[in-house]
């Protein structure tokens, strides 16, 4: 993959975790099966992919982590949950997401001028 | 990577959750662990890509990185060694060379703004009766009075100084000192300040009755009188002429005249006691101080001159006025020019005499360096080629190009790092060496310790660069693939290499080359040296001890003089151990030389003839105490004092020009050129001999005795002695002593000694050439020895099939010796025209030897071909040793 490509996947994964998290907080593999659930099978984040993404994030202040009991699991996990600023990350992101791809759709699929 | 244990924990849990889930899904327990596993992936990687997000993370890397390199030198210790020992050689010289260079050349004045000073000359007519101390750069008193009267604008001061020697007591005993005599100016004009009391002042031109002040120099001060907190105030004897210290200059200031430090600064006004017999400031006639001024802001040189010039005109008159000249030379006098030359670095009399061989010597050095540079890229290259598999392993491994690069960029680093520290400590012993060879009295070229940074940042960085690419190139050659078939080392993996090693010949021939050019100079030097020396210089030089005096410092009369000449003559005659005592105004091969314009009795010169003869004035029993044979005639002796008839001895080679014959110039008569009047007469003629140095040849010689001389002044006296000169040196020294509390003995030496001082410079050259030579010769030997090494190494196996089907083990070790051999010859015959051209450059600096010495040329030629021999000696051996087994074996 060359750089372009990585950023521009890194960027959606980023945006893809961030929306995740506006249903709650959740922790790193909770992501992971969400994105996958939600998009029915068609992305597969990898663990190698996921937890950099994360860190990045955190790194940024757009998220924030704390290790939490699990209601489920009987065990301790990493809880990622949203900031203030990953909020208003998320909706920058989402509107120039929605640009970028209604203009690949007017491109690919024009439509007919009678 | 030991930071995130978050990291940790997290992926242990995500694995686990996984692993839940898939037993949940139906896969048994074991199968869904495996699964999980292998889905997380290369553990290592994730962590690792999370690592690098760190910032610290770079730093560490670059740690990691270097240790790495560090350690892999370390692993080769030998090429490591060998490298930066060259860098470090090859670094040193040049900054020890560069260092004295700047100091007695380049550096400007330790004085304020030096770029602003201005020295002052003149173009035109001389009409006056004595010049000292230069030509066009010196004027007389009071022109540079009027001058400094007349002081424009464009200047904001301006300053005379002149320089002498000086007996001086500052309480334990007389020695000899450099005394700067200055104007009042001086120090303001210059911005020196005093570290302690005053500095001279404008109001000291003033001649007034009462103290006369000194200044000391730092260095006088710290030295001679121990930097005594009590200084000002003392009184010090010039020439046995009390003056007062009113205070010490500041450090690092040492006079107007670089090569000869001042130690004492005296005004003006003391100049009678400084040069007693030639008080030379009232004359008009006479030139002979140095008149120098600092521009005012924004003002130019051409201003300043223009603005001289009219006052300048003036002077020119008034010197007419005083001394009338025929018609010519007044109208060509009155149209005199003044000019300005920059002056950042002080007055530099001796500068033509230092500066082209500074220059050969810098030349040599930049050789010796390129040498240096041309053997190290050699070394890397052969290191790159043995570590192709290193590299091809790595690369395989997965680390990127731009580790590698990095990886030979650090070790290059680690190299001239080592290799410039290494420098330092060279180059600071070489400075020091250096300027010890140089000989006090001749020039003040004093090495402090501290090294020239600009030589040391230049050859750093030009061996850092040279580093880098000769160990990047292969380094990039290799990693760009191929890989797979650099581990193999097969066979054919060898032509990856063969432009290497087309590349690592053209070196090694490089620098025979340039070895043998080396070779060839020094053997030049060398010759030229011995040929000097072992000349006949007419003197009986190893059983001769000479010291001087100079009376008159001490306003010894005419009379006393000669009494005390005389006296002296037989005192230090009746030392145990002389066998005879004598002695003469101008000192024998120091340097020194008088000459006389001279007319004789029936020889018509013709228009425009040369009747300059060569004059030193001598006490009776000179030519046998010096060992010069008397031809004809008989030496100067009892007969010959002050009011006998005057008479005069001269050379060989003045009577077979201008009498035909020695004999026949005995009764003969002789004057000075500018009187009618012939009353010398020949009594004796004595063979010729050299005269300042040993360069000299024969010309006609005049001897007069110093007891007839009308104002005598310096004399070097001369013991002769079977035995050691140097035993007889305290006892003349106290017999000086006794004889004349207030004379300083000076310039005591053996006459061998003075000889070899006199020509410091053509030693110099013999042993700096010399130890370039062997140097250049023993890297370009270490160079082959690493090319022949390598090439037995990567041959061992084909070696070793030639050995099994047969060869005999003596051809292989010819084999390798004829191939090193072979590119040593290439590059002696190139570098033989190269040599030959140089051998022309430094013909001016030889002497008695051509610049094609076929001797010369054919003992440096042997001598590379001797050492290449025994460079690629156990690399032969080695070869030779292969057992063919083993060899097959061998990968």
């Amino acid at each position: 993959m060359s750089e372009a490509q990585t950023r521009l996947v890194q960027g959606t994964l980023d945006m893809l975790i961030l929306r995740t998290l506006v249903f709650g907080p959740a922790h790193g593999h909770a992501i992971a099966k969400h994105i996958q659930r939600t998009s029915d099978d068609a992305l597969q984040v990898e663990t190698g992919s996921l937890y950099p993404a994360l860190r990045r994030l955190e790194k940024d202040e757009l998220i924030e982590a704390r290790w939490e009991k699990s209601k489920e699991r009987n065990r301790e996990l990493r809880f990622y949950r949203l900031t203030a600023k990953g909020r208003k990350h998320l909706a920058a992101e989402e509107s120039k997401w929605k640009q970028l791809f209604a203009g690949v759709a007017r491109v690919m699929w024009p439509v007919e001028e009678n | 990577m030991h930071g995130d244990k978050d990291l940790d924990k997290e992926l242990a849990a995500h694995v686990e959750l996984d692993a839940e889930e898939r037993q949940e899904r139906g896969e048994d327990a074991a199968a869904a662990r495996h699964a999980a596993r292998r889905e997380l992936g290369n553990v290592t990687q994730v962590k690792e890509t999370v690592y690098e997000m760190h910032p610290l993370a770079h730093v560490e890397r670059c740690w990691k990185d270097l240790r790495y390199a560090a350690r892999s030198l370390r692993r080769n210790p030998g090429f490591a060694s060998v490298a930066v020992l060259l860098l470090g050689l090859g670094i040193g010289s040049a900054t020890a060379i560069f260092t004295i260079a700047d100091r007695a050349l380049l550096r400007a004045l330790p004085v304020e703004k030096p770029g602003e000073l201005r020295l002052l000359n003149w173009q035109g007519e001389f009409i006056g009766g004595s010049s000292q101390g230069g030509f066009h750069e010196t004027f007389s008193y009071p022109a540079f009075l009027e001058l400094e009267q007349a002081k424009p604008a464009a200047l904001s001061g301006l300053a005379a100084r002149f320089q002498s020697n000086v007996a001086i007591d500052a309480g334990t005993g007389v020695t000899r000192a450099i005394v700067e005599i200055v104007s009042g100016s001086y120090f303001n004009v210059l911005g020196i300040h005093a570290v302690a009391g005053l500095t001279i002042q404008p109001e000291d031109d003033q001649e007034r009755d009462g103290e006369p002040w000194i200044v000391l120099s730092y260095d006088y001060w710290r030295d001679q009188l121990g930097s005594d907190p009590d200084a000002i105030g003392k009184t010090v004897r010039l020439n046995g002429y009390p003056m007062t210290v009113i205070g010490v200059a500041q450090p690092g200031f040492r006079g107007f005249e670089k090569l000869r430090p001042a130690d004492v600064f005296a005004p003006f006004q003391m100049n009678g006691v400084m040069n007693p017999t030639y008080d030379l400031r009232p004359r008009r006639d006479a030139i002979w101080l140095n008149i120098f001024a600092r521009l005012s802001p924004g003002a130019t040189a051409q201003q300043a001159a223009s603005a001289l010039q009219l006052s300048y005109g003036g002077i020119l008159r008034r010197d007419l006025e005083e001394n009338p000249r025929d018609e010519e030379k007044t109208s060509k006098y009155v149209h005199n020019q003044l000019a300005f030359v920059e002056a950042a670095q002080g007055v530099a009399v001796a500068n033509e005499f230092v500066a082209p061989p500074l220059h050969v010597l810098s030349a040599m050095v930049g050789l010796l360096l390129l040498i240096t540079c041309v053997n190290v890229a050699n070394l890397l290259m052969i290191r790159a080629a043995k570590r192709e598999k290193e590299i091809a392993l790595r690369s395989s491994l997965g680390a990127s190009r731009t580790a590698v690069i990095r990886l030979v960029l650090l070790e290059s680093l680690l190299l001239s790092i080592a290799g410039t520290l290494l420098g330092l400590a060279v180059g600071r012993f070489g400075a020091g060496a250096l300027a010890g060879m140089i000989p006090a009295d001749t020039l003040g070229i004093r090495f402090d310790g501290s090294l020239d940074w600009r030589v040391i940042g230049f050859a750093g960085a030009l061996t850092l660069l040279t580093a880098l690419a000769f160990g990047l190139i292969p380094a990039l050659q290799t990693t760009r693939g191929a890989s797979a078939t650099a581990l193999k080392n097969d066979a054919a993996a060898v032509s990856l290499g063969r432009s290497q090693t087309r590349t690592r010949q053209v070196l090694i021939v490089a620098q025979a080359a340039l070895s043998l050019l080396l070779l060839a100079v020094a053997g030049l030097f060398a010759k030229s040296l011995s040929t000097m020396f072992q000349a006949n210089s007419g003197f009986a030089v190893d059983q001769l001890l000479v010291l001087s005096i100079n009376p008159s410092e001490q306003l010894y009369d005419a009379t006393r003089v000669r009494a005390l000449a005389t006296d002296l003559q037989r005192r230090l005659g009746q030392l145990p151990g002389v066998e005879s005592a004598s002695g003469a105004a101008v000192p024998i091969l120091s340097g020194h030389g008088v000459q006389n314009t001279i007319a004789l009795e029936g020889y018509q010169p013709e228009k425009g003839e040369d009747m300059q003869a060569g004059a030193n004035y001598v006490l009776p029993g000179f030519f046998y105490t010096v060992g010069v044979k008397i031809l004809a005639g008989r030496d100067f002796d009892a007969r010959d004092l002050a009011d006998s008839p005057p008479v005069v001895i001269v050379n060989e080679a003045l009577a077979n020009r201008f009498f035909g014959s020695p004999a026949e110039a005995i009764g003969r008569h002789t004057g000075f050129h500018l009187r009618r009047v012939l009353p010398f007469e020949v009594v004796g003629v004595v063979t010729d001999h050299k005269g300042k140095d040993m360069r000299e040849h024969a010309w006609p010689r005049t001897y007069w005795p110093l007891l007839q001389h009308e104002n005598p002044d310096h004399i070097a006296f001369y013991l002769r002695t079977e035995s050691d000169p140097n035993a007889l040196l305290p006892g003349a020294i106290s017999i000086v002593r006794e004889t004349g509390p207030e004379l300083a003995a000076f310039n005591a030496k053996t006459v061998e000694r003075q000889m070899e001082e006199t020509h410091f410079i053509e030693r110099l050259f013999a042993q700096l050439s010399a130890t370039f030579a062997a140097l250049a010769t023993l890297i370009a030997a270490i160079g082959l020895y690493g090319i022949a090494a390598f090439s037995v190494a990567r041959r061992t196996r084909e070696i070793g099939v030639r050995i099994a089907l047969g060869a005999q083990r003596q051809g292989v070790f010819k084999m390798v010796i004829r191939e090193s051999l072979s590119l040593a010859l290439l590059g002696a015959l190139i570098g033989l025209p190269l040599a030959l051209g140089v051998g022309k450059l430094v013909e001016a600096q030889l002497y008695g030897t051509p610049a094609i010495d076929p001797v010369v040329t054919a003992v440096a030629t042997i001598a590379l071909l001797a050492a290449s021999a025994l460079a690629a000696y156990l690399p032969a051996r080695r070869a030779m040793q292969i057992s063919p087994v083993q060899a097959l074996r061998h990968d």
